[in-house]
């Protein structure tokens, strides 16, 4: 504007030259004209100037009414600020005197601690003082434990909060008592040495458990409260947050999922909680087991050691041990310092760890746990059904305050329970366990070993389970086997007996009867004895080692040798008898005064005989048994009269069988032939006798028909033979 | 006296078994001390001891609940062993259970090598009836046919949650076994071995 007013200036003087003397008027109403112009360019700048003077002054109120509304804003902002900022100092305030309370409170604790540890101090010098017989009265009546079957409350001053002194971590006190005063109260051969050993390790416990913190009940119970403040806080600072929505812009969605997650963490917590206060049940039924039960079972004294090695598997007091630390490690980790400040407890990797530091050895005694279940449930009730005392005695123990009403089986069943359970225990978490959890990762792979352990578990037991069974069918079998040997080695002495009574009965056959009876005798011993040095070798066989191979050889000649003894010595008793049958008849026929009696004597003397053939028969299949595996190659020394060696000795068998059915065969022969004769005189006295000798008949095939079945078959087909004609004669007699 | 009582009273073993979740603890623990939780249900401890009076007689009851281990399966022919009755239980809302409680209660007559042997068939869950997909008529069938040979077998539906007959099936169980046992049940039935002669 400035510049076009010069150049209308400029203008005007270049005009003033070029109009030296015409008319000035019509210069002056040019330049006037010029002018107006100028002033009305002049005017048009500044209404333009104004106007854009105007739009910027009203730019700058609206700024200004702007500014006033955002510093009233933040005004109330500040202020709702301020109000939150206060109300958390608050809340911080009453959480910083119950940190106060609970210091307080957990001094007073450890106070108590250590005047517990000094009393268990001085229990213990009391103990070592105490002459040996006094100790166990000793502990019974020490103060701290004068109250055996109630909780350890006399720990806790403050008895003002009921239910939470569960004899946690005391179960070894609370359970060792019981025991010592059973122990007092029994006949006694625990010493006061075993006394003094338990208090010790339960002190020693005690002092561990009160270095991890999460011992006594009351600190329990102060970390469940602190927890419990912490949901306090967590819930109020939450709604603090909801307040101050404003400033944050916090959404409702957020507040529902952080409830979603609350609850979460509350059941996940619970979960935790059962997960310990289960596993203390575990452990204290353990110690139970061992310390209760065991020693009162122990201390009765008509319980072999075999049979109590039985019941309670030896396994049992490391599962104790190892159980104990991971309660351990799991009440740290429940009561952590860690975990209250996050509200969460981390479980996994503790029982990761666990498992990752025992794992084998955890499996092995499970597994061994396992199999000697069976025995130990089977070796109970064979004791309950024949022994009284027993009975009474495990219905006193149900009854015990610390055995809760259960009995033996129960308590001997929860190790077989707990690892399935820590299966369905964890599953239960993982449920509750969000994905964006710092514990979920641990639990997976937790859940995954869980079952991959549970399965190999399972597997080896049912292959042990199974192979218990077929070694059990083979037990049975050969314990069947030997059944009949010793049975007929027994009949057969105590029918010896007999026989003498039956020989001085008929007093004419004692000359020939007893050479009969003293190679009788001897062939049993021989017999037995080449039974006993088979077996022996065959144990010896089954570890074979080629410095121990002269020494089987020989043995086995000696074995031989002498079974070969005793063959020939069956030989001549057969031989024996059989003249001693032919005289027998004559002198029965000589002396019909207990015709009955003698024809009983031998119809058991036929059937002694059938025994001992089935005796050698079955000696000599082990025997058999024995020299197959082996090169039977060696010459025997034979300090028996028969020569035998072990080369012969194959050769032997049928021969043996052949002489074994010969003497059968003979003395049934023989024994028809008397009973013929018996029955023809009695024939005459007495139908009624005739009547006895049938039934006597009768059962003697009885008894012959049960020896077959038992007889290996073999032998049986072997023996059917004798047993014809031993059926066959008295048949066509009668 | 009271001991005199529970000196005399034999305590009975019953075992409670059937598939996974199909409310064996919860029935167990409603029995046990009556409660029932919805939200979040914690296994009980392995075995409990309960006593009542059953007909004006005194009873003990040793209950094993079996929880946990339908999957650890060779340990579970040794608990059977130690129990005198048992409670099969399967849910309305689950057929799979349900078709497992045949195979159980044969493999209880396996294991107790009996034809016969106190069994109470519960169907669980009957308060969840818009999901219930076994009807109460396929229950009685399965079980009436075990009727034939094993008189002392019966079925009733239970429900934890709302307590219906969760007393009435453990003193129906009691029942069963003292019938069985008045029978002589446990010498008649066994098997008998053949005899020679």
């Amino acid at each position: 504007m400035s510049s076009s007013v010069c150049g209308a200036s400029v203008a005007g003087s270049d005009v003033t030259p070029t109009s030296p003397g015409a008319g000035r008027d019509s210069d002056l109403a040019f330049s006037l004209d010029n002018l107006s112009l100028l002033v009305e360019d002049v005017k048009d700048g500044f209404a333009e100037a104004m106007k854009q003077l105007s739009s910027i002054q009203h730019q700058d109120e609206e700024f200004q009414r702007r500014l006033n509304g955002t510093e009233a804003a933040t005004s109330q902002k500040m202020e709702a600020l301020q109000t939150a900022v206060n109300q958390m100092r608050e809340q911080l305030s009453s959480v910083l005197t119950r940190v106060e309370s609970l210091e307080l409170h957990q001094r007073r604790l450890e106070g108590q601690v250590d005047r517990l540890d000094r009393v268990q101090s001085e229990q213990q010098e009391k103990l070592e003082k105490q002459p040996v017989m006094e100790r166990e009265s000793a502990a019974c009546q020490t103060p701290l434990l004068s109250n055996p079957y109630s909780c350890p409350t006399p720990l806790s001053p403050d008895s003002g909060r009921p239910g939470t002194c569960t004899p946690s971590c005391f179960h070894g006190n609370d359970n060792f008592l019981p025991a010592s005063c059973c122990d007092s109260q029994g006949p006694t051969t625990s010493s006061g040495h075993v006394v003094a050993e338990k208090t010790l390790s339960m002190s020693r416990a005690l002092a561990a458990q009160q270095v991890t913190g999460g011992c006594s009940p009351d600190c329990r119970f102060d970390a469940e409260h602190r927890q419990g403040d912490e949901e306090d806080l967590t819930d109020r600072l939450s709604e603090c947050s909801n307040g101050g929505s404003i400033i944050s812009g916090t959404t409702v969605e957020q507040h529902q999922k952080q409830k979603v997650s609350q609850q979460l963490s509350d059941k996940r917590r619970r979960i935790c909680q059962e997960i310990v206060e289960t596993e203390r049940r575990y452990c204290s039924d353990l110690w139970t087991v061992i310390d209760l039960i065991a020693e009162t079972l122990k201390s009765a004294s008509f319980i072999s050691m075999k049979d109590l090695c039985l019941i309670f598997p030896k396994c049992l007091p490391r599962l104790y041990d190892l159980h104990s630390t991971f309660l351990g490690l799991l009440e740290t980790q429940l009561t952590d310092g860690n975990a209250e400040q996050s509200g969460e407890i981390f479980l996994a990797n503790v029982f990761l760890d666990f498992l990752d530091a025992n794992n084998g050895e955890l499996f092995e005694l499970y597994r061994r746990y396992a199999n000697d279940f069976g025995s130990a449930v089977r070796t109970i009730r064979a004791y309950q059904q024949h022994s009284a005392r027993f009975r009474c005695l495990l219905s006193s123990l149900q009854r015990h305050p610390s055995c809760g009403g259960l009995d033996l089986t129960a308590f001997l069943l929860t190790p077989v329970q707990r690892l399935p359970r820590y299966q369905l225990l964890m599953r239960q978490l993982s449920l509750h366990t969000q994905q964006s959890h710092g514990d979920r990762l641990g639990l997976d792979r937790l859940l995954s070993r869980l079952h991959s352990l549970l399965d190999e578990l399972n597997f080896s037991i049912q292959t042990a389970l199974k192979q218990a069974q077929q070694q059990q069918q083979q037990q049975q079998q050969r314990w069947k086997r030997s059944r009949s040997l010793t049975r007929s080695s027994a009949v057969s002495n105590c029918s010896g007996g007999d026989w003498t009574a039956a020989d001085e009965a008929a007093s004419g056959i004692r000359e020939a009867a007893l050479p009969g009876k003293r190679c009788h005798q001897s062939a049993i011993s021989t017999g037995s004895g080449a039974h006993f040095l088979a077996s022996n070798a065959r144990c010896r066989s089954a570890t074979p080692s080629s410095g121990q191979q002269k020494q089987q050889a020989t043995r086995y000649a000696v074995g031989l040798s002498q079974f070969g003894g005793s063959s020939t010595a069956l030989e001549t008793q057969a031989c024996h008898q059989q003249q001693q049958q032919q005289q027998q008849p004559q002198q029965l026929q000589r002396t019909p005064r207990s015709p009955a009696t003698s024809l009983g004597t031998r119809s058991r003397w036929l059937s002694r005989q059938m025994r001992s053939v089935d005796r050698c028969v079955s000696a000599n299949d082990i025997l058999r048994d024995t020299v197959s595996p082996s090169p039977s190659n060696s010459p025997a020394p034979s300090p028996a009269p028969s020569s035998a060696s072990a080369s012969t000795f194959v050769d032997d068998r049928p021969r043996l069988r052949r002489t074994a059915g010969r003497a059968s065969a003979a003395s049934t022969v023989a024994a028809g032939t008397a009973t013929t004769s018996q029955l023809q005189s009695a024939h005459k006295s007495t139908p009624t006798l005739k009547e006895s000798f049938r039934r006597m008949f009768q059962s003697r095939r009885k008894s012959s028909l049960a020896k077959l079945e038992s007889l290996p078959p073999p032998v049986a087909a072997n023996c059917s033979a004798t047993f014809e004609d031993e059926n066959g004669d008295p048949c066509t007699d009668v | 006296m009271s001991k005199s009582v529970s000196k005399s009273v034999k305590p009975i073993k019953i075992v409670v078994i059937g598939s996974g979740g199909v409310g064996k603890s919860a029935l167990t623990l409603q029995f046990s001390k009556s409660k029932f939780f919805l939200d979040y249900d914690p296994t009980i401890e392995d075995s409990f001891s309960k006593s009542c009076y059953i007909d004006n007689e005194m009873a003990r009851l040793d209950i094993l609940d079996t929880a946990g281990q339908e999957e650890f399966t060779s340990m579970r022919e040794q608990y059977m062993r130690l129990g005198q009755a048992f409670l099969v239980v399967f849910s309305v809302t689950d057929r799979k259970g349900f078709e497992e409680v045949d195979s159980l209660i044969q493999l209880i007559y396996r294991v107790k090598d009996r034809e016969a042997f106190p069994i109470m068939v519960a169907g669980n869950k009957i308060d969840l009836q818009n999901d219930r997909c076994i009807d109460q008529s396929l229950a009685q069938e399965l079980v009436q046919r075990h009727q034939e040979f094993n008189p002392y077998c019966a079925y009733i539906e239970t429900s934890a949650k709302t307590r219906l007959n969760v007393d009435l099936v453990f003193h129906d169980l009691v029942r069963l076994l003292r019938l069985y046992n008045a029978k002589g049940g446990s010498k008649q039935a066994k098997k008998s071995k053949c005899s020679l002669l």
